[in-house]
């Protein structure tokens, strides 16, 4: 039954890829994120019809499939993040419609999912790098869909991508394959069961590229620098699948890997922490400073993976330990780093979803142009407050819990390092909250001006993804059992328990059902006791000023916090640098790409060019000419009729690569 | 499971008793202490109830269509008093839906983001530099709040509300813990110089300015009663360590304990004034400076605990 869920879903998002031969614009939109939102409901249906019967193995297509406590957590995040997703494509996608290609979104689209979802439910090395590489390649054809400017946020993006992703995993790929030695028996189970016949170089190399891989793709510090602009230009339903769940699948592929495949070891999960600890510091500060509301999401999903990456790392170092106390900790930390992953897939895909009603309503990203949207967008603001204080840490929202757990657990671990960790994380979790006053705020808050007051609320299918997301955070928040039954299968039973009222773990509890009772019971006592009775409105009191113009009269997105910026301004340089770096490596390995081009493609004989960098090419050379040398598979995609032969070098190079490490 | 969540009628009544009276009574007694340093008769020690009932008496304006402004100071209100129900008085805690530390300061934390949303939700440069203040405020303080728990993670091994006062050795470590503590509630309650965010000589009352009437005094209410609810926390873990060689057992053990924790909150808070009427305001960056330095320097005491002193 539960295959056959499985086979049903990828089926409808099989027809959701072709739909595209319908060849209108609208109804291709229409009928593709039907298509994908019947498909995020088949995937919850499986999600519900697995749970209690777990592990389930099978065949789909001759693959192997496996499916385990961990993959139904990033299942659940699929399901529910596409479904609402699906929902929210149904109407946004109108505002490209004159970009057309129509038939590339459908495809990808669906494709996109459809790999995510096959990666978690494979139990092969070899399909996971597969899966994965689909995943990487119809992600990147999303981002860069507003072509002009998305271009270099994507060549980021799928540069980063092969270089630190996937040859890692390539590599990864031939150690499993020197150690099994067949294709068919590369199984992750097989890989762990003969990880013993591997020489200790080569188990830290194995340890090394998983590390690698999986930062690149959950953009750890200091790979963190392709997420800003990638997120930010990219359409914000494909932000949402970025952000909500493409970086989740990092998260999968670094415990399964870590649990399933190699094991678990202390200086291990203490480099994971680092990571996570460094990450979450960088993201959340960067965050703080950005006045473009995408761009401040993006900062914070490379935080909020700080958090993630913290919790699991308190798993991997804690879990095996032979003190029963510890290894009890390490459990907690691994179930709060998967429910943080939970949460942050709704609240995140939730903003997301909000800056792109924002960007539609409105037509900006910038939050210091926008302000008053309480009035002319009263839902979407619901929404992205609930969302808002889901990521803040708020209680009685779902952000809350996770973080409260990873808190206890950083605490009772009685390690320094894994204790500063838990200060270093409430910290940021107070700065987590500021920058969310200023997004909510600045979009939200005051009145509206000149820009907003010509908007108007989303379409209903808009509203309903978002909120779809928003409401499940608050739900959880209330009853985090909702979640917390999904998120503890991984880690076993009978560690934490929860209620409907509430959750226990030790002798620490906290019931968020009779805090929202607690907090109701006094509210309403206190409305009804002492109604506001506010009936005579005024202006806002501006010290009898008269030359300003009224919309001037309060604080922009860019006035905020500055005098704690500059407290702590030596620590954005030291983040800088990474950037920089990050920009170095990506222009010289186009150097390379263009070197590669330059001499098949023959730019050479364009006069009065001189090609350096992917820079030069876009102001001397035309727009395809850039594609063609700088992305090859773009070129394929938008100019299928012309494939370029750069292509066919790089696969050359890649093939080589791993016959050679294979034969090595 | 959930066997130590409980419901006590007797300590919701005491609890809300103490909450609904004290935090105006001790505002009175200190502004009548500032008076006295300040060579002034001052005015009675009831002055804050008259001030109270007469703006309960008064309708309030509304300066924004903005929702979020008239729920704000209700919602601040209930949040103080939902962390104040945590609180042990005397033996009896009112409504124990957590007994974990971190999810009281974070309780706590929920009237300052309410204040704050109902500071950015009018159209008005003072109201917001007060929102925007109070946020640095909470910002910089955390750390230091997130220290001393850590120290209490390492010396008392729990961060139970109710166990911490228990189990908390007397060491170099938990002695620091503790005025990191103190310090950490002083600046949140918003004493001066911690005055920022109201600054009502400066900025004309920041977050307050737009607020009037009805909705002034039940956010002023909200803010009394905040800082009795850390004032609070306080007592209680003063009053158990010293009481605690004592075997104090039934009705008797706990009115002694409430009696105790009232006696330190009554002394404390003239003290507390006496600090207001003798300091000036900081300027929200030397504030965010001294905390980051603070900060800095609990470190050290942290790596003392984790070493064991």
């Amino acid at each position: 039954m539960v295959i056959y869920l499985l086979e049903l879903s990828l089926s409808l998002f099989v027809l959701g890829a072709i739909s595209g031969l319908v060849v209108e614009y609208k109804s291709v939109m229409r009928l593709s994120s039907t298509f994908a939102t019947l498909a995020s409901l088949a995937l919850i249906a499986l999600i519900v019809e697995a749970y209690g019967h777990l592990p389930i193995k099978g065949e789909l297509l001759g693959t192997p499939i496996m499916i385990d406590g961990l993959s139904l957590v990033f299942l659940a995040i699929i399901g529910v993040v596409g479904l609402a997703d699906a929902i929210y494509t149904f109407n946004y996608m109108d505002k490209y419609e004159k970009l057309g290609k129509a038939w590339v979104f459908a495809l990808a689209y669906n494709a996109f999912l459809a790999s995510m979802v096959l990666l978690v439910t494979t139990s092969h090395l070899v399909w996971f790098v597969f899966w994965w590489e689909i995943m990487t390649f119809s992600a990147f054809v999303l981002v860069i869909w507003e072509e002009k400017d998305s271009l270099w946020a994507g060549a980021q993006y799928y540069i980063t991508m092969h270089l630190t992703s996937t040859l890692p995993l390539l590599l990864a790929m031939a150690i499993g394959y020197s150690v099994v030695g067949s294709f068919d028996g590369m199984g992750f189970a097989d890989i762990a069961a003969h990880i013993g016949t591997l020489s200790p170089g080569l188990v830290k190399l194995l340890y090394a590229s998983f590390l690698l891989a999986f930062m690149a793709k959950s953009g750890m510090v200091p790979l963190h620098f392709w997420i800003p602009s990638a997120y930010a230009s990219a359409p914000s339903n494909i932000s949402t699948l970025l952000s909500g769940v493409m970086e989740k699948m990092a998260v999968y592929g670094l415990v399964r890997a870590t649990f399933d495949i190699l094991k678990p070891t202390v200086a291990f999960g203490y480099l994971v922490a680092i990571l996570g600890v460094v990450t979450l510091v960088v993201g959340t500060l960067y965050a703080l400073k950005q006045t473009n509301a995408k761009r401040l999401l993006a900062y914070h999903s490379v935080g909020q993976m700080g958090y993630i990456w913290l919790g699991v790392a308190i798993g991997i170092t804690f879990m095996k330990n032979p003190d029963p106390t510890l290894a009890f900790i390490g459990t907690l930390g691994l179930a709060a780093g998967l429910f943080h992953a939970l949460n942050h897939a709704l609240f995140k895909g939730s903003l997301f979803l909000s800056a792109g009603a924002v960007e539609y309503a409105a037509g900006t990203q910038d939050l210091n142009k926008v302000s008053g949207l309480y009035k002319i967008m009263p839902w979407t603001g619901v929404f992205a407050l609930l969302a808002s204080l889901g990521i803040s840490g708020v209680p009685l929202f779902n952000g809350f819990v996770s973080k409260w757990m990873i808190y206890e657990a950083g605490y009772y671990s009685k390690n320094f390092w894994f204790v500063l960790g838990a200060i270093l994380a409430l910290l940021i979790s107070a700065v987590t909250l500021a920058s969310f006053i200023k997004f909510y705020n600045s979009a939200f808050g005051g009145e509206p001006n000149e820009l907003t007051s010509k908007a108007k609320e989303v379409p209903g299918s808009m509203l309903i993804g978002q909120g779809i997301l928003s409401i499940l955070c608050l739900v959880i928040g209330v009853f985090p059992v909702v979640a917390l039954a999904i998120v503890t299968l991984p880690v076993g039973k009978g560690v934490i328990t929860a209620g409907v009222l509430g959750l226990s773990f030790n002798s620490i509890y906290f019931s968020p059902v009779l805090l929202a009772i607690v907090l109701g019971v006094l509210f309403i006592a206190f409305l009804l006791f002492l109604p506001a009775r506010a009936k005579e409105t005024a202006k806002p009191w501006d010290c009898g000023s008269t030359l300003f113009p009224e919309e001037t009269y309060r604080l922009r997105a860019s006035d905020y916090y500055r005098p704690y910026e500059k407290r702590i301004g030596a620590f954005y340089a030291f983040g800088d640098f990474f950037g920089d770096l990050g920009t170095e490596v990506i222009n010289r390995t186009i150097a390379a790409y263009v070197w590669i081009g330059k001499y098949f493609v023959r730019t050479a004989e364009i006069p009065r060019v001189t090609v350096e960098n992917v820079d030069d090419l876009r102001d001397g050379v035309t727009l395809h000419l850039d594609d063609a040398l700088i992305m090859p598979i773009v070129r394929f995609v938008k100019v299928v009729g012309i494939i370029s032969k750069t292509a066919v070098v790089l696969v050359l190079i890649v093939a080589v690569a791993v016959l050679a490490a294979l034969i090595w | 499971m959930m066997k130590t969540m409980s419901i006590s009628v007797l300590g919701i009544i005491v609890g809300v008793v103490l909450v609904a009276i004290l935090p105006p009574f001790l505002d009175g007694i200190a502004r009548k202490v500032k008076a006295r340093i300040q060579y002034r008769v001052g005015p009675p020690i009831l002055q804050t109830y008259y001030d109270l009932q007469k703006l309960f008496g008064l309708p309030s304006l509304r300066p924004t269509e903005n929702k979020w402004f008239r729920v704000a100071p209700y919602l601040a209100l209930a949040s103080a008093f939902s962390a104040a129900f945590l609180l042990p008085y005397g033996k009896w805690v009112p409504v124990k839906f957590s007994g974990d530390i971190v999810v009281f300061f974070y309780v706590l934390a929920m009237v300052s983001v309410a204040i704050i949303i109902g500071a950015f939700s009018t159209q008005n440069a003072h109201s917001n530099i007060g929102g925007h203040r109070e946020m640095m405020m909470v910002l910089s303080v955390e750390p230091i709040l997130g220290v001393a728990l850590g120290i209490f993670a390492f010396k008392a091994g729990t961060l139970s509300l109710s166990a911490i006062p228990l189990k908390v050795p007397a060491s170099f470590s938990t002695v620091l813990a503790y005025l990191l503590l103190i310090y950490a509630a002083y600046a949140e309650s918003g004493f001066v110089p911690f005055d920022i965010a109201e600054a009502e000589t400066e900025i004309a009352g920041g977050v307050l300015v737009e607020y009037s009437g009805r909705l002034l005094g039940v956010l002023e209410y909200a803010i009394l009663a905040k800082r009795l609810v850390l004032l609070w926390l306080l007592s209680t873990f003063l009053t158990i360590p010293i009481l605690r060689g004592i075997a104090l057992t039934g009705v008797v053990g706990g009115i002694v304990v409430l009696a105790v924790q009232l006696i330190l909150v009554l002394v404390a808070y003239p003290l507390i004034a006496a600090l207001e009427a003798t300091n000036a305001r900081y300027r929200i960056d030397q504030a965010v400076a001294l905390n980051t330095r603070i900060f800095l320097l609990s470190l050290v005491v942290l790596a003392v605990a984790a070493v064991g002193w």
